[in-house]
């Protein structure tokens, strides 16, 4: 089962973000307290603070690590309405025996005339690009021109979406068959405003961002947004925060069948909606793979969802921040008994051979007012895409499939990491 | 053997027991003797080792060679091969097993007599025994007995086989070899390949030669005095080593003379193959489908066992199973009328039968049913029809909705495949099976899909994010042996502080021979030059930053291909191994020096050797620090 470990992160106030690494050996959290700590993982699975800084002057929304090809670079977003980027540096501070890292400012977006709520780097196949979202319902696109050079911003797009902006999510795929997309979340709840998601579209043509899709169905305030890796697949996967925990799926539809040019069409088919939070959802994350979403919410669990070969998406796990268990597999929300018996092994492979895989930030109860109560980042779990070829039945699991049985072994002829 | 020379065989399946042979044959068995004392006729072997007599055979005299037969059972019979180039069965066991008996005793008996040399159980068909003689005019030299082929006392006439053999042993005389080969030339050794039963190499009078025994007619040889023993690498079935006088010589072989037989020999594998995989036959090379009929009968597939027991030509048996079928509680009646409607097949190519038939048969909604009526309609060796498109395309399509795997088998891993495929990922996100399935067996235009190429790149991202580097690394390699256009460019030359050329070996050419001037006065030939010295102008390469010796990374692709080079070579070659002598250097300062001496400065130091640089080259960059997931797992 699930072991949950406690970081005493001496934050001075609440922790509104956590976020893994591209390698998931280092952490970064950001705080009220205006700073942002980095976290690096021991040898021994312990996870040690080696910076932490003051950031900004404002509570810090949203702390994100760009790819590690642009080196160790961090951004950050703030309610003092600027996004900044941090690079560590190495070998020019004196701080070596204390074992701390060094961080230095290399930019300072000023763009927002309000709070920025949200900042995320692109896919790295973009370049060094990244994107802001601002209460006043603007996202901006900066990219960085010389990636050697990170002090050099320059502001390529500014995309109106005329509703407060909570959340932004890069579409990761990388497939040349897919424009880059972003997804914009919003919490305006003003009784007039109407969908939350939209989804807007790169046109090659115009050079410009576009709105390709709304979101009708989503009225409700959205605290965040999260595009599923892609990982393969000819369509998308967009988890939605909300009042409850929704997976839309994005297919889009054969480029020759629409008009060249324009925006790409797709057909939108919400997947699953779970409101077992019972409460506001705040954060949704994917894992590395795109086949396990975590929700975190008010009522004090993360909750982890999986879909089985017939695209039937279940409650595979409910792990508490504070490590007591939860009790039944009634609270699962689970109708079909032959899964319910899968859910011990895919806890295991999740699981990994560490306990300290995931992180989950000391749960305080939900004050009144504040905007995040609980955040979940799950991260990339180490054990591999296709469950150890020494345990079939996590194979089959994690690939059901009617009438695979006998097929499955040549097709993994890969070694598997021995061992876990 | 001749008496002087004795001569030791280990049994081919107990580690234990072996035979001397000299005059007579002595079965020894090894056991452990710490005692001193030892019983008669063992022989101290070692310290704690002694070998214990079990039995002695002199039934054969005149001994040539011995050769133990292969097989299990029996386990203690030997062929031995005489002077008069007779070949016997015999036995040293004790334990006579009466299924074996006959087999003891047998006599081989070649047209004319003369030295048996050699002798070489097959390892496929264990009855197979081959046999080398000497030359005896234009008769053949090899000759391959089947030991379990009847007595031939009919062919022989019966006065000479009394001349050469009493009376009670007529019977056990086989003078019909199965094949002969080797007319008017001489046999010294000879060794079965392992793989094929077919093919026999023999150690001829000045050449080794193959023989092909699917076509007698046709022999390969190379000319070499090495003959008097041959055997084949057990890994590497073209590579062959043969010895004369105490020297050994290795042989590769081109095998395009046999090239058109292995082909309808792999044909025939990959039918095998296709039979296995849909459940037709087990494993093995016995195509007998009477087990599959029954479990399918079992199972209540009357239709299937029916197609399957026609197709192999049994008629009667399908009828027999469609009326089972028909007659039991879940079958349909109707198969009786199938039944019927089958035993009225006829050859002839205008009957009524034909006609109805094929007109009929498309009405079937069971494809077997409606096949086995394409099959018995269709002209002979037109099985289109029978294929049953438009049922297989179905089949195609409805897999490749699904993204069943076992669709690949229809699709191939064409087209057809990645867009199933495509589906499995849209399912699954398995990149991995998608990647290597992709990669395996198909041809370039698939490999060169974007599907095929995204699904590869996500793979390898995804085992970057693990930090399975070296399972990376694998896989990169092992798909550039696959599609070649996917290696990439080598990253980084080191090229020479004086002539800017690069220090690789393999990238320069040939170094200058006109300037003979070799400043750094290296002795020895000098169109070589020192691994220390640039290829290009000879000057010394830098030094490095702690040992201060000049570097050189010697690399084993150094031109000058002369006889004299190729033991420096060798040396060569276990240099490059050793990663201590690699250049190495900082991307920041620049200095560098070899990987070994860098690696030990900077366990206990953060900055820089050389004297007034305080570059922290080893924590420049955090992803060099961070340690595969390989290494650490336990």
């Amino acid at each position: 089962m699930f072991v949950a470990r406690s970081i005493a992160a001496d934050h001075k106030d609440l922790i509104h973000d956590v976020s893994f690494d591209f390698h998931g050996r280092r952490m970064a959290t950001c705080s009220s307290d205006q700073s942002v700590k980095v976290w690096d993982k021991s040898e021994s699975g312990d996870w040690h603070c080696t910076a932490s800084w003051k950031t900004h002057s404002g509570s810090v929304w949203r702390v994100t690590w760009a790819h590690p090809e642009f080196g160790q670079v961090l951004a950050s977003c703030s309610f003092d309405r600027t996004a900044a980027v941090w690079e560590e540096i190495v070998g020019e501070s004196n701080d070596k025996l204390r074992g701390q890292s060094h961080w230095v400012k290399r930019t300072t977006l000023v763009d927002s005339r309000t709070s920025v709520t949200d900042v995320k780097f692109a896919p790295k196949h973009m370049g060094l690009m990244l994107a802001t979202c601002s209460a006043d319902g603007i996202v901006r696109i900066y990219e960085a021109p010389d990636v050697m050079n990170l002090s050099q911003w320059s502001l390529q797009h500014e995309i109106s979406c005329k509703l407060s902006c909570s959340c932004i999510s890069w579409n990761p795929s990388s497939s040349r068959a897919h424009s880059p997309m972003i997804a914009v979340g919003s919490d305006d709840s003003s009784p007039n405003a109407m969908a939350k998601v939209q989804i807007f579209e790169y046109n090659e043509n115009t050079r410009k961002y576009a709105k390709a899709e709304t979101l009708m169905t989503v009225t409700d305030p959205v605290h965040d947004i999260a595009f599923a890796p892609n990982l393969g697949r000819s369509f998308h996967i967009l988890a939605i925060a909300t009042k409850d925990v929704r997976i839309f799926t994005l297919k889009p539809v054969r480029k020759e069948l629409t008009s060249s040019g324009g925006p790409t069409k797709f057909e939108i088919h919400i997947v699953a909606q779970f409101d077992n939070h019972n409460s506001q959802v705040w954060r949704v994350s994917w894992n590395i793979t795109g086949t396990v979403l975590a929700s975190s919410g008010d009522d004090g669990c993360v909750r982890l969802w999986k879909a089985n070969y017939m695209d039937n998406w279940k409650c595979t796990g409910i792990l508490k921040g504070n490590g007591s268990p939860v009790n039944g597999s009634s609270q699962l929300g689970n109708s079909n008994p032959s899964l319910s018996s899968n859910i011990p092994n895919l806890q295991n492979s999740l699981n990994g051979s560490s306990a300290g895989r995931y992180f989950f930030p000391p749960l305080d109860s939900p004050r009144a007012g504040s905007r995040w109560s609980s955040c979940a980042q799950l991260l990339p779990p180490p054990a591999p895409l296709v469950e150890h070829s020494c345990d079939a039945d996590t194979a089959n699991l994690q690939y059901p499939h009617p009438r695979r049985g006998y097929l499955s072994r040549p097709l993994n002829p890969l070694p598997e990491n021995e061992g876990v | 053997m001749s008496g002087t020379k004795p001569d030791i065989l280990w049994a081919p399946h107990q580690v234990d027991r072996f035979v001397v042979c000299d005059s007579e044959l002595s079965l020894y068995h090894v056991e452990s003797a710490v005692n001193s004392e030892l019983k008669a006729g063992s022989l101290r072997l070692s310290e704690d080792s002694a070998a214990t007599l079990l039995s002695i055979n002199s039934d054969t005299p005149y001994m040539k060679c011995v050769a133990w037969y292969l097989n299990y059972d029996p386990e203690c019979l030997l062929a031995v091969g005489q002077a008069n180039g007779r070949v016997v069965l015999t036995s040293l066991g004790q334990d006579h097993n009466s299924k074996f008996k006959d087999l003891i005793g047998k006599e081989f008996v070649p047209k004319h007599a003369r030295q048996c040399n050699t002798l070489a159980w097959n390892p496929l068909d264990s009855n197979w025994l081959a046999a080398g003689l000497d030359k005896h005019r234009a008769d053949f030299s090899v000759l391959i007995w089947d030991i379990c082929s009847k007595y031939t006392p009919d062919i022989v006439p019966m006065e000479k086989v009394r001349l050469s053999a009493g009376e009670a042993e007529t019977t056990l005389l086989v003078t019909k070899p199965l094949y002969e080969l080797g007319q008017n030339d001489a046999c010294l050794s000879l060794c079965w390949l392992p793989r094929d039963q077919k093919l026999l190499l023999a150690g001829m009078h000045r050449n080794l030669a193959i023989f092909d025994l699917r076509n007698t007619s046709q022999k390969m040889f190379v000319n070499t005095k090495a003959v008097q023993g041959v055997t084949v690498d057990p890994y590497f079935h073209d590579r062959v080593a043969s010895f004369y006088e105490g020297m050994v010589e290795s042989t590769r072989h081109n095998w395009s003379g046999l090239d058109k037989q292995t082909d309808i020999q792999n044909l025939n594998e990959e039918r095998i193959l296709a039979l296995q995989l849909c459940g037709w036959v087990k494993k093995g090379t016995d195509v007998d489908v009477g087990p599959f009929l029954n479990s399918l009968v079992q199972e209540g597939e009357w239709e299937r066992a029916a197609a399957v027991a026609l197709f192999n030509l049994d008629i009667r048996r399908a009828i027999q199973i469609l009326n089972e079928g028909a007659s039991s509680e879940k079958g349909d009646l109707n198969l009786n009328v199938v039944a019927m409607a089958l035993s009225g097949y006829t050859d002839e190519k205008n009957s009524l039968w034909r006609e109805m038939c094929s007109t009929l048969r498309l009405q079937l909604n069971n494809p077997y049913l409606c096949v086995m009526f394409a099959f018995l309609t269709s002209e002979a060796g037109a099985y289109d029809g029978v294929l049953l498109n438009k049922y297989i395309e179905k089949l195609t399509n409805e897999m490749k909705e699904a993204g069943n795997l076992e669709g690949i088998l229809l699709t191939g891993l064409t087209k057809d495949g990645v867009d199933l495929m495509e589906s499995y990922v849209d399912r699954t996100g398995d990149v991995q099976t998608a990647s290597y399935c992709m990669l395996q067996g198909s041809p370039l235009d698939v490999l060169k899909d974007e599907r095929v190429q995204y699904w590869i790149e996500n793979y390898r991202n995804l085992l970057d994010a693990w930090r399975f580097w070296h399972k990376r690394a694998e896989f990169d390699i092992h798909r550039s042996k696959l599609d070649p256009s996917s290696k990439p460019l080598a990253q980084v030359f080191v090229s020479c502080n004086f002539c800017g050329k690069s220090i690789s070996y393999s990238c320069s050419s040939v170094p200058h021979q006109g300037r003979g001037f070799s400043q750094y006065g290296v002795s020895g030939s000098p169109t070589k030059s020192k691994v220390t010295s640039c290829p290009g102008c000879r000057k010394p390469l830098p030094r490095c930053a702690l040992c201060l010796i000049n570097m050189g990374t010697p690399v084993s692709s150094c031109p000058g291909g002369s006889k004299s080079d190729e033991k420096v070579d060798l040396s060569k070659d276990k240099k490059l191994a050793q990663f201590n002598n690699w250049f190495t250097w900082c991307h920041n300062c620049r200095h560098g020096g070899h990987a070994g001496h860098m690696l030990s400065w900077f366990r206990d130091h953060a900055e820089c050797p050389v004297s007034a640089c305080t570059c922290k080259c080893m924590q420049l960059d955090t992803t060099g620090n961070l340690v595969p997931a390989e290494t650490v797992q336990p």
